[in-house]
């Protein structure tokens, strides 16, 4: 009998059926339990821990035990701090299923996480709410104030924004550029291209040890802008844009200090003032999927200004009441030119349209230029990227090095008279002037030199360490006991690995019976028990 | 069966009692042995006893052997006696049978006629019933009798007391006299000890031997002459080891023999001779006294102590007479050393021992002294080229001398250290750039000086004269100094002249401006505003010179980095051409080679971080960082390197030394950027000219090595065509040409040798070039051969003008080599035939392309003419090159125009050179090459030319003379109008 179409037809007909039936009968529970295992991973970015393990929890059995449960299960319990039970379960998924390649990739970083976390201490701040992770030696000091200052930016949040964590905060101290890259992904080329120091993701907040960049870095407010992620994301359910982000946490990053929305700093402003001004400024697309993938330190600066100035516009439109009805929209799955318009009657094109206006009709910068103060990484014994020095004519370049030569000497007095000639032919202040004169100034005993040009530089330079300390010893030279307490906080807020900073810190509070000083003290022999890793 | 019966019935009483004796027999046996061996034991005690206690008694002479003689013989019949003659008996036949009969004599027939019975054969006469019965009954009878009763165990007590007796008498003996019974007993096994009388011989104030004369025989390794001394008044000194002889004569009468009693407590022992003397000798051994006893027969004479002294060794005492303190000499210098040493007992050998820095140590023999002298004063030589001291720029010099004894004592001597400054290029270096930093130094002070105290006003006038002299004595130190240092740098090789020019420069304005302001106060101009503004200027130009000077200084300590980097580089290949060497062979010797090239590599880095050192914090970090960064990687690659030797993985270890080639070279990359950036910084416009220069030469190279490239792939492809289409015709051809090559060769054979230098000089030009001519045709290269037939046309008319011999000659070859050239030729194909057409249109391109490249380099040359203000020797260096450049460029176009791609292709490769050459130049700066090069050491006589090397031959002036008539060859006069161009320019 020769086959015919009729035949064909009459073979393939039930097998269809067959298969149809099948489908219908396996495919809404198959797909219910993938959905729930994509929303469990979604949730688990979204900082949303304690749903997504309720949710997971509530998945039958043969759902979780298979390979993309496994997987699902393992990315939370890395969020959640199990970075070697993640591991060993997203190895059993691979096993499962050998051929997804994004899950190898999961798993390596997995893997890479478990072997830096492994090398550190784990410690509950005095809080309870934050579990710090420290390599063994100086970095311990950091606790205590990250604690402290965590706690009170977590409060502010909260009253602010609602949804406050109800677990744990995992806060990682990463020891060197290369641990900070293998917990967050980013390679050590991008954290030093664009000076990225902190990372929030996998359920953690990571930021790079202030000891590894030269003069340090503004590591509590860094800390605090990383929180404020931790709270958009869990308010937004992660749906927010990364320039609302990054805005609201620059923003918000100094509530902790009572401070409602953080000011730009004044090197930001001149660079948003300048970037309007040329017409260089960076397109909001170009922030995504972060800014530590920006081609530069500058070009990050000038990205944080920029969300910092729009979301500063969103908020004075539509107050406090708006940004929690704005990441609520957010949550609840609007777009965000809806949310914008629920929430400050706002699309993102006009909002575009009169930022551009606003930024281009105020002037951001201060009369002086203020410099970019890049952060300069430290290598061996040398530090990368050059100083400000660089930007300087080469007269006062000359006249700094001839300082620089007399004053290696000891010639003081000699030095002094170079640098205030380079003065002369140097427009701004610029740190790379003060540091070298103002040392020279506190050498010879005359604090009352160095007090108001420090006090100028601090300005223009908040987040300069060399500068706050100094100017703390002038103040303490002065008798203006205050004065130099808050100089050296706020240097301890940048660089806390400042030999003598917590010795001072600890005589001053200790003289003026304040809080706190057994703590400098306690840092101060620390430190000088670590002088090695410093 | 009944026989069987009876049979068995007759045997079995009959082995019982061969049993019964059996047993007795045995027991015999025993008890004459034991007996036997304790009357033996006896024997040997008391005879050996005896004997021991006769030679411990007498002493040992002539007794020890007769005493040895009548032990044996005693022991001999003892044993006989008593162990042998017993068991012979018992082996009698019926011995046992008799005894027994012996000792119940009623049954004693009975008893031996039933052993007798026992041992008949099996077919006897006798009845077996009877014998059983006979049997039966004696068996009987014996188990009952007592084996003790027949053979009695009393036997033994007498010999046993016997034996116990003369053990305790020997045990007595030997404690009662021990020294009796040792002494015995050392004679009795050959051991020459004193007879027991002088064991404790009789001490006396008196000597025992007058006329005491000693004669000593010092050790050979001394070589000292024996010595000879009539008494012993002062005791002995002689070294240890010395073999002392003695010879006097006896006071004590009737004294056969004596003894020396060494301060040990041994005995030598003394003869007396048939001339009556007492002779003896012993050896040196110990310092202490010694005493010489004689003996009469009948007691011993102990006399007076003498003292024995072992003669001291001194250590052998050294002295560098010249030189000394400290010495300076260049690497390839020789120090003469004058050197003193002597030794009390004789000088074995003198070394040379260099140390360098901590620990490290090396020593060379300057002398071995086969005559073993005692003092010796000589001269010697030390180079440190020849001691291999490589990049050692201090070492501290002392010269050691061993003495040759094996005395126990100090064996060597060192000479108080000089300390030996070794001048290489790079120490020199070092040093003229450590008195640079000085000079700096003492100019940031003096600025500082003139910053901190300005002119005072006219009112101070004595504190104003103060101050002034003190900054005047300050600024005529620095001055003075710094001349010094200009002096210095200018006969330092690795100096750049660009940095002595900077320095000269520097001291002209100090010193211009310093006499100036000087003349001020010697004029007494008391306007205090002119002093101020003369202060000023000063000032002005001591900050210049400050910030000129680090400049230069940390520039030429970054050149050292990047020196440092290369010498890494260099090692790298070195290891990694050792390690090849390693994998093929596995020699111990290359393993040695290789642990030392690492530990080269190892203190290259070392050598790179102290460069680095001295930079770090004067510079920008970004500056160093690159080095900073790597050397890091560097060490752990070496360490790892090792562990891999070590653990036998040859080819991991390759794989780390070829990764380390890219650090090595990222490391060099980034050296020179950070040398690049730093001269940006600081040097603006020089670097920049340099940069843009070296973009473009590197431009231009890139481009001509492209060219070439697809010059050399035409070039190939035109020899394939060639050759396809030469491939049945070359044969003939060869044939042919080889012909008119041996009838040239023959001719240049034949040639006469002329008697001038020149011409003898053109005519082996010409029998090589014949020779080479017949080497391409063989080999079949054509065109080669065609080159050298028009090379020989040069010798051949140099010749040919010489006679009309030659002239006949000359032309004869000259028809030849034409003929083959012509011959060739018409062979040849034509070029045009063999490229195809897309060939030829490339050969146009490449034609236009090398134009074009030239005309580059002439606008790369125009415009570094017009940067000649700004960068002088840089653009006197570049112009040069580019020159030649343009040059081989332009004959390279030709070439390509003429369709000669050999040509053209070598003319290429001479451009290249010389764009390499520059571009290096470039890089490494104006004499950065030399810091790396050896110096070279000129061992060929030069011959400094006297006033007679410029006389022109008589033979010869006529020719000039004739020269100088005519006109200049045309040839000779552009290169004639080129060279007075050049001197004008």
């Amino acid at each position: 009998m020769r086959p015919s179409f009729a035949n064909g037809l009459g073979l393939a007909l039930p097998v269809a059926l067959l298969s149809v039936l099948w489908m219908g009968f396996s495919s809404p529970a198959r797909a219910q339990g993938k959905d729930a295992l994509e929303r469990i991973e979604r949730l688990a970015d979204a900082f949303l821990l304690e749903e997504a393990r309720a949710l997971l929890d509530s998945l039958p059995a043969e759902t979780r035990s298979g390979a993309r449960g496994k997987l699902a299960e393992g990315r939370l319990l890395l969020c959640e701090g199990e970075a070697e039970a993640a591991a060993s379960l997203v190895r059993a998924a691979i096993e499962e299923s050998k051929g997804e390649l994004g899950w190898k990739a999961f798993r390596n970083r997995i893997e890479a996480t478990a072997a830096v976390l492994g090398g550190m201490r784990r410690a509950v701040g005095p809080s309870g709410r934050f579990a710090f992770y420290f390599r063994p030696g100086v970095d311990e000091l950091l606790v205590s104030y990250a604690d402290q200052a965590l706690e009170r930016q977590r409060r502010a949040l909260e009253a602010l924004l609602g949804y406050g964590p109800g677990f744990v905060v995992q806060v990682v101290i990463a020891p060197d550029e290369a641990s900070l890259a293998d917990l967050s992904g980013l390679t050590t080329e991008q954290i030093e291209r664009t000076g990225t120091v902190g990372v929030t993701k996998y359920g953690r907040i990571q930021i790079l040890s202030p000891r590894r960049l030269a003069t340090g870095y503004p590591w509590i407010e860094t800390l605090a802008h990383e929180l404020t992620h931790v709270f958009v994301s869990r308010a937004s359910r992660d749906e927010a844009p990364i320039w609302l982000h990054e805005g609201l946490a620059k923003l918000l990053e100094q509530r902790w200090k009572d401070v409602p929305l953080a000011p730009l700093l004044p090197e930001e402003a001149y660079l948003l003032d300048r970037a309007a001004r040329e017409g260089r400024l960076i397109p909001l697309r170009r922030l995504h999927p972060s800014i530590a993938h920006l081609p530069s330190q500058e070009d990050a600066a000038l990205a944080y200004a920029e969300t910092a100035s729009m979301v500063r516009y969103v908020f004075q439109r539509s107050g406090e009441d708006g940004i929690q009805k704005l990441l609520e929209a957010l949550a609840g799955g609007a777009a965000i030119d809806l949310a914008l318009e629920a929430a400050a009657k706002l699309d993102m094109k006009r909002l575009q349209r009169w930022w551009r206006q606003e930024v281009a009709g105020t002037r951001q910068t201060p009369a002086p230029v203020v410099q970019l103060m890049a952060k300069r990484f430290k290598r061996g014994r040398t530090t990368a990227g050059g100083t400000l020095e660089s930007l300087l004519e080469p007269e006062a370049r000359k006249l700094l090095r001839i300082g620089d030569l007399l004053r290696l000497r000891g010639h003081l007095e000699a030095a002094v008279y170079e640098y205030r000639q380079a003065s002369r032919l140097i427009p701004s202040p610029t740190p790379a002037l003060t540091d070298r004169l103002a040392a020279c100034l506190l050498e010879l005993d005359r604090p009352a030199e160095a007090e108001p040009m420090l006090r100028e530089i601090t300005e223009l330079y908040p987040n300069h360490s060399t500068a706050h300390v100094q100017i703390g010893q002038a103040y303490e030279a002065l008798g203006k006991v205050e004065d130099a307490q808050a100089a050296y906080v706020r240097a301890v807020g940048l660089s806390p690995f400042h030999p003598a900073l917590h010795c001072a810190l600890g005589k001053l509070l200790e003289r003026t019976k304040s809080a706190g000083a057994a703590r400098a003290q306690e840092n101060c022999a620390l430190l000088s028990r670590h002088t090695s890793e410093l | 069966m009944r026989d069987d019966n009876s049979n068995r019935a007759f045997l079995r009483p009959k082995d019982q009692l061969l049993g019964q004796l059996a047993l007795l027999r045995h027991r015999a046996k025993i008890i004459a042995l034991l007996s036997g061996l304790a009357w033996t034991t006896t024997a040997a005690v008391l005879c050996l006893g005896t004997l021991t206690l006769v030679l411990g008694w007498w002493g040992p002479e002539n007794i020890r052997i007769a005493g040895w003689i009548v032990v044996g013989a005693a022991l001999l019949l003892v044993t006989g006696l008593s162990i042998v003659w017993p068991l012979v008996g018992l082996a009698r036949p019926f011995a046992v049978e008799r005894r027994v009969g012996k000792s119940l004599p009623t049954l004693a027939s009975d008893i031996l006629s039933a052993g007798q019975f026992a041992l008949l054969p099996s077919a006897h006469p006798f009845s077996e019933d009877l014998l059983t019965a006979h049997f039966e009954r004696v068996s009987g009878f014996m188990l009952s009798v007592r084996p003790s009763h027949v053979f009695s165990a009393t036997k033994l007590i007498l010999p046993g007391i016997c034996l116990c007796l003369v053990s305790i008498a020997a045990m007595l003996l030997g404690s009662f006299a021990p020294a009796l019974m040792r002494g015995g007993a050392m004679a009795l096994w050959g051991v020459d000890e004193p007879p027991a009388q002088l064991v404790a011989p009789t001490a006396t104030s008196k000597p025992v031997i007058s006329d005491l004369r000693l004669s000593l025989r010092y050790p050979d390794y001394l070589h000292r002459k024996p010595r000879q001394l009539e008494g012993l008044s002062g005791g002995l000194v002689a070294p240890l080891g010395t073999n002392v002889v003695l010879e006097g004569t006896p006071l004590l009468k009737e004294a056969t023999r004596g003894f020396v009693i060494l301060p040990d407590g041994s005995r030598s022992q003394l003869v007396r001779g048939d001339d009556g003397l007492m002779r003896g000798q012993f050896l040196v051994g110990m310092a202490g006294e010694f005493r010489l006893a004689l003996f009469d027969g009948r007691r011993a004479v102990e006399g007076p102590p003498y003292s024995l002294s072992l003669e001291p060794d001194a250590p052998p005492t050294i002295r560098l007479l010249r030189p000394q303190g400290s010495v300076e000499l260049n690497e390839t210098d020789e120090l003469t050393l004058e050197i003193e040493a002597q030794d009390d007992q004789g000088l074995g050998r003198i070394d040379l021992v260099l140390r360098i820095g901590a620990g490290l140590e090396m020593r060379r023999t300057l002398l071995d002294i086969e005559d073993r002298e005692r003092e010796v004063r000589t001269q010697a030589r030390f180079s440190p080229e020849s001691m291999r001291l490589g990049e050692v720029s201090q070492v501290e010099l002392t010269v050691e001398a061993f003495d040759n004894d094996t005395i126990t004592g100090p064996k060597y001597g060192r000479s108080e250290p000089i300390s030996v400054k070794i001048l290489t290029p790079k120490s020199r270096h070092s040093s003229a750039i450590e008195q640079q930093c000085e000079l700096l130094d003492s100019l940031v002070d003096l600025l500082a000086l003139r910053l901190t105290h300005p002119p005072l006003s006219s009112k101070q006038r004595s504190e104003e004269i103060e101050r002034f002299s003190k900054v005047s004595r300050f600024s005529e130190d620095v001055l003075t100094r710094a001349g010094k240092l200009i002096a210095t740098l200018s006969e330092d090789t690795l100096t750049p002249k660009r940095v002595v020019d900077v320095y000269l420069q520097v001291r002209d304005d100090l010193s211009n401006q310093f006499l100036f302001e000087n003349r001020l106060y010697i004029d007494d101009v008391a306007d205090q505003k002119k002093r101020r503004s003369v202060d000023r200027v000063q000032t002005r130009l001591l900050e210049s010179a400050v910030a000129r000077l680090d400049d230069i200084i940390i520039e030429q300590q970054l050149r050292r980095v990047s020196g440092s980097g290369d010498n890494l580089a260099r090692e790298r290949r070195d290891l990694a051409d050792l390690l090849e060497r390693y994998v093929a062979t596995f020699s111990d010797e290359a393993r040695r080679s290789l642990l030392d090239a690492i530990a080269r590599m190892e203190k290259g880095i070392a050598a790179l971080e102290r460069e680095l050192e001295s930079v770090r914090g004067r510079v920008d970090d970004t500056f160093v960082n690159p080095a900073s960064e790597l050397r890091i990687d560097l060490r752990g690659h070496l360490e790892k390197l090792r562990e891999l030797i070590a653990s036998g993985d040859p080819q991991a270890a390759m794989e780390l030394v070829a990764s380390m080639e890219s650090d090595i070279g990222r490391l060099l990359t980034g050296i020179e950027g950070g040398l690049r950036a730093f001269r940006t910084e600081r040097f603006g416009e020089q670097e920049r000219v340099t940069g843009e220069l070296l973009d473009r030469v590197m431009a231009l190279e890139s481009d001509q090595l492209q060219l070439r490239r697809e010059t050399i792939a035409l070039q190939r492809r035109y020899q394939e065509a060639l050759a396809k289409q030469m491939r049945r015709r070359i044969d003939p051809l060869v044939k042919a040409a080889l012909v008119k090559v041996d009838a040239m060769a023959k001719i240049v054979e034949n040639w006469d040798d002329p008697e001038d230098e020149i011409a003898r000089a053109e005519l082996a030009r010409l029998r090589v070039g014949v020779r080479e001519l017949r080497l391409a045709l063989s080999q079949g290269d054509l065109e080669e051969a065609r080159e050298v037939a028009l090379d020989m046309s040069e010798p051949m008319a140099e010749l040919a003008g010489r006679s009309k011999r030659d002239r006949a000659s000359y032309e004869r070859l000259s028809r030849l080599a034409q003929k083959l050239d012509d011959e060739i030729a018409e062979a040849y194909p034509k070029s045009a035939q063999l490229f195809t057409d897309s060939e030829r249109r490339r050969l146009r391109v490449m034609e236009e392309q090398q134009r074009l490249l030239m005309f580059r380099a002439r606008k790369t040359r125009a415009w570094l003419n017009e940067q000649n203000n700004e960068v002088r020797f840089l653009a006197h260096q570049g112009l040069a090159a580019l020159r030649a450049v343009d040059s081989k460029m332009d004959r390279a176009v030709s070439e390509l125009e003429a369709r000669r791609v050999r040509q053209s292709l070598s003319a290429q490769s001479s451009a290249l050179d010389e764009l390499a050459r520059l571009r290096e130049d470039l890089r490494r700066g104006d004499r950065v090459a030399a810091v790396e090069a050896r110096p070279v050491v000129l061992r060929s006589r030069v011959h400094m030319p006297a006033p007679e090397d410029f006389e022109v031959p008589r033979e010869h002036r006529e020719d000039i003379l004739e020269a100088m008539r005519g006109e200049s060859p045309s040839r000779y006069q552009e290169a004639i109008r080129r060279y007075y161009e050049t001197l004008v320019r």
